[in-house]
C-alpha cells in the first residue's frame, strides 16, 4: 500500500472533513488518509444523515461522492449550498473516471473541486489541503469583515451621537437638521452654534469621498470649526473665519488631494440677515413664504476648503453674500448627495430643480422641525436612492412674530403645571384649534411637565422653560428641563401602551401618541423635550 | 378632588369632584383605601365622574388602582358619566378596554 509513503511526505492539515459515501470500504480508505493528515473525519452514508450531520456541526470541507441511491451527490451537494448554515461548507465531489463527463453539473451544483476514483493519492491530498486552507482563510476573512462591521456599527453610532444635534426653538428662528449616512459612518456634518452677542452660526459640510477616511476627516474638520467659530465669538469677518479653517485644515492634513465643500451662515435674529459663504457646495435654497424658492449663493462664493487652489487665504469679502430671511421664509442648505441621488432603475438624477420642487411643498405643510427628514424620505419614496452618498439637511426658519404663543419659565410643580398647561389649551382655542386638539395638548404638556416631577426628580425651585410657537399648520412646542437624562433610544422605538394590569407607565405612550413628532435631546446639562403637533391629525 | 361614598341599595357609589391627576391621585387612593378597608362584602361599586373635568395618566392609574382592588375583594366596578376630556385619555390609552362604562349613573343603578 502506497499510503504511509505519502503520509511521511505530505504536509499536514487541520481541519473537520464530512465524507460522504454509500460504500464502506470507499469511506475506511478516505478516513484513512484523511485521518493521518490530521484531520478529524465524520462519515456519513447516505444523503440525509450527511445533510443532517453537517447542519449539526458545519465541517471544514465535504468529500461528496456522485453516485450514491437515493439522493446523488449532486444533490446533497445543491442543498448544502441552499442552506444559510452549510453555505459555506465548500464541497469537493468524488466521482468515477468514466463520469467525469457529469463535472459540469457538480459545479453548476456549488461544489468547489473533484476528484477521480481510484484515488491519485498525492493528488488527494493536495487538494484537500488547498481546500483546507481556502476554507480557512475565508473564515478568517468572515471573523475580520465580522468585526470590522461590528467596530463601523459602533463607529457609526457615535457619529450618529455627535451629529444628533437638537433643533433650535425660539421666538426668532427655529432651525432643525436631518442626517443619512451612505455607509455606517460618514464624510458630512453640520451644526448650528449660538454665540454670545445671539447670533447663530450654522455650517454644512461634505468631506470628499464616504466611509473610514472621510469620517475621520470630517471628526477633524467639525472641531477646527466648533474651535474656530466659538473662539471667534461672532467678532470676526466671516471670510477670515473660513481662511483660519482653511488654514488649519491644510497644516494637520499635510495634502493637496483631500478638501471638503462647504456653506457656512451666520443668522442675526434682530435685523433677520444671513451672512454666508459658499465653498465650492451646492447653494442653499430659500423658500419664500409664498413657496417662491431663490439660490442666493450660486453666483458667489469660492474654492472648497482645504483643496489649496488659490494658496493661502482663499476668501475674500468679496465672496460673501448678504440676505435676509423674511419672516415665514426657510433656508434650506444640504449636501449633494441629496441632488445626485438617483432613481432606482433608469439612473435619472434627482437634480436641484427636483429637490426645490420636493422642498416648496414640504414647507408648504408647515412642519419645520421634521422638514428636513421628510424631504429625505419624500424622495425615498419617489425611487431616489439616497444610499448612494451621504445626505445632510439644515433647515432654517425665521418665526413671524404671530407665531409666537407663549414663552415663559415655569416651576415643576403640579399646581403651576396645570394652570398654565390649561392656559396653554386657551390659547389654542383662541387660535381656531379644535376642543378635542386643544384638550389632547394640554394632556401632553401636562403629562411632560408631570413626568419632570414624578420621575425626574425635579422640584418647585426648578424651572421648565416652556417656549411655543403656533403657525397655521401646527405648533410646536419645547420644554426643558435640569432633571436626569431620558432613556432616548426607548422613545424613538415607540412606547407600547402598558397593560391594562399596571397603574403607571402611560404618561410618555399619551405623550407619544399626541404628538406627531416628539424628539428628547439632552444639551447642556438638559432634557430639551420638542414636540410637533399638527393642527388637523390623521389620527 | 373630592370624593365621597354613598350606598344606593345594593350599590356603593363613589362620586368624585374636581380634576383626577398627578395632582390628586395620592389623595384618591388614599380615601379610597380607608373606605374600602370598612366595606365588609365584594362591593358593587359604581364610579360616579360626572364632576371629573379633568384626567390625566396618573389620574387614571389610581382608578385601575382601585378596579384591581375591588376585584381582588370579589366585587366589580362600573363608571359612569365620563366627560369629554376624561374621555380623550381612556380613548388615547384605550383604557376603556378595562373598565365597564355607563353613560349615566342612573343606567348604572338599574343594572
Amino acid at each position: 500500500m502506497a499510503e504511509p509513503d505519502v503520509a511521511d511526505r505530505m504536509e499536514r492539515a487541520d481541519g473537520h472533513v464530512l465524507v460522504v459515501d454509500d460504500v464502506r470500504a470507499n469511506r475506511f480508505v478516505l478516513e484513512r488518509m484523511l485521518s493521518q493528515m490530521g484531520c478529524s473525519v465524520t462519515s456519513a452514508e447516505d444523503g440525509p444523515s450527511a445533510l443532517q450531520l453537517a447542519k449539526e456541526a458545519p465541517p471544514d470541507l465535504a468529500l461528496v461522492d456522485v453516485m450514491m441511491p437515493g439522493m446523488d451527490g449532486y444533490e446533497v451537494c445543491r442543498r448544502l449550498k441552499s442552506d444559510n448554515r452549510t453555505k459555506d461548507v465548500p464541497v469537493i465531489m468524488v466521482t468515477a473516471l468514466s463520469e467525469i463527463e457529469d463535472l459540469e453539473t457538480a459545479f453548476d451544483a456549488g461544489a468547489m473541486d473533484y476528484v477521480c476514483r481510484p484515488f491519485n493519492p498525492r493528488e488527494l491530498i493536495v487538494r484537500v489541503r488547498n481546500a483546507l486552507q481556502l476554507k480557512h482563510q475565508g473564515d478568517c476573512l468572515r471573523r475580520f469583515q465580522d468585526r470590522m462591521s461590528h467596530e463601523l456599527d459602533l463607529a457609526g453610532a457615535l457619529q450618529t451621537t455627535m451629529l444628533s444635534i437638537p433643533p433650535l426653538l425660539n421666538s426668532k428662528i427655529q432651525v432643525a437638521t436631518a442626517y443619512r449616512p451612505s455607509f455606517k459612518v460618514s464624510g458630512d456634518f453640520y451644526d448650528r452654534i449660538t454665540l454670545p452677542n445671539g447670533l447663530v452660526c450654522l455650517y454644512v459640510v461634505d468631506v470628499m469621498g464616504h466611509g473610514v477616511a472621510a469620517a475621520m476627516l470630517s471628526s477633524l474638520l467639525k472641531a477646527i470649526f466648533t474651535d474656530v467659530v466659538r473662539s471667534a465669538g461672532g467678532m470676526k469677518p466671516l471670510h477670515d473665519l473660513c481662511n483660519e479653517v482653511d488654514g488649519r485644515f491644510r497644516r494637520s492634513i499635510k495634502s493637496t488631494s483631500t478638501y471638503a465643500t462647504a456653506f457656512l451662515g451666520v443668522y442675526d435674529p434682530g435685523d433677520r440677515s444671513l451672512l454666508g459663504m459658499n465653498c465650492g457646495h451646492p447653494s442653499p435654497i430659500l423658500v419664500a413664504p409664498d413657496g417662491g424658492a431663490l439660490r442666493p449663493f450660486e453666483k458667489r462664493g469660492s474654492v472648497p476648503i482645504g483643496c489649496g487652489w488659490l494658496g493661502d487665504e482663499p476668501y475674500t469679502d468679496g465672496d460673501e453674500v448678504r440676505l435676509v430671511i423674511e419672516p415665514g421664509s426657510v433656508l434650506f442648505a444640504y449636501t449633494d448627495g441629496l441632488i445626485e441621488a438617483q432613481m432606482s432603475g433608469d439612473g435619472e438624477e434627482c437634480g436641484i430643480a427636483h429637490l426645490e420642487e420636493t422642498l416648496c411643498r414640504v414647507v408648504g405643510k408647515g412642519d419645520v422641525l421634521g422638514g428636513c427628514s421628510t424631504v429625505m424620505e419624500e424622495l425615498h419614496r419617489e425611487g431616489y436612492f439616497l444610499s448612494a452618498d451621504d445626505c445632510t439637511a439644515v433647515m432654517l426658519r425665521a418665526v413671524p412674530a404671530e407665531e409666537v404663543l407663549f414663552t415663559e419659565d415655569i416651576p415643576a410643580d403640579f399646581e403651576k403645571i396645570r394652570i398654565t398647561s390649561t392656559a396653554v389649551e386657551k390659547l389654542l382655542l383662541k387660535r381656531d384649534w379644535s376642543e378635542t386638539r386643544a384638550a389632547a395638548f394640554q394632556l401632553m404638556f401636562a403629562e411632560y411637565c408631570n413626568n419632570t416631577v414624578l420621575h425626574g426628580g425635579c422640584n418647585e425651585r426648578d424651572m421648565l422653560a416652556v417656549h411655543m410657537c403656533c403657525s397655521n399648520a401646527c405648533c410646536t412646542l419645547s420644554i426643558r428641563d435640569p432633571g436626569p437624562e431620558w432613556r432616548y433610544p426607548t422613545l424613538e422605538s415607540g412606547i407600547e401602551m402598558p397593560d391594562e394590569s399596571l397603574e403607571c407607565g402611560r404618561g410618555l405612550a399619551i405623550m407619544c401618541r399626541v404628538a406627531d413628532n416628539l424628539k428628547i435631546y439632552r444639551e447642556e446639562g438638559q432634557n430639551v423635550a420638542i414636540f410637533t403637533v399638527l393642527r388637523y391629525s390623521d389620527s | 378632588m373630592n370624593v365621597t361614598f354613598e350606598k344606593h341599595g345594593e350599590h356603593h357609589v363613589a362620586t368624585i369632584s374636581g380634576p383626577m391627576t398627578a395632582e390628586t391621585s395620592d389623595a384618591f387612593r388614599e380615601q379610597f383605601d380607608l373606605w374600602l378597608q370598612d366595606v365588609s362584602e365584594a362591593p358593587k361599586m359604581i364610579v360616579d365622574l360626572s364632576q371629573v373635568d379633568v384626567m390625566d395618566s396618573s389620574g387614571l392609574g389610581s382608578l385601575l388602582g382601585a378596579l384591581r382592588r375591588v376585584v381582588e375583594k370579589g366585587g366589580d366596578m362600573l363608571l359612569a358619566g365620563l366627560q369629554p376630556k376624561p374621555k380623550l385619555v381612556f380613548e388615547i390609552t384605550r383604557a376603556y378596554r378595562a373598565f365597564d362604562i355607563v353613560d349615566t349613573i342612573g343606567e348604572a343603578l338599574s343594572r
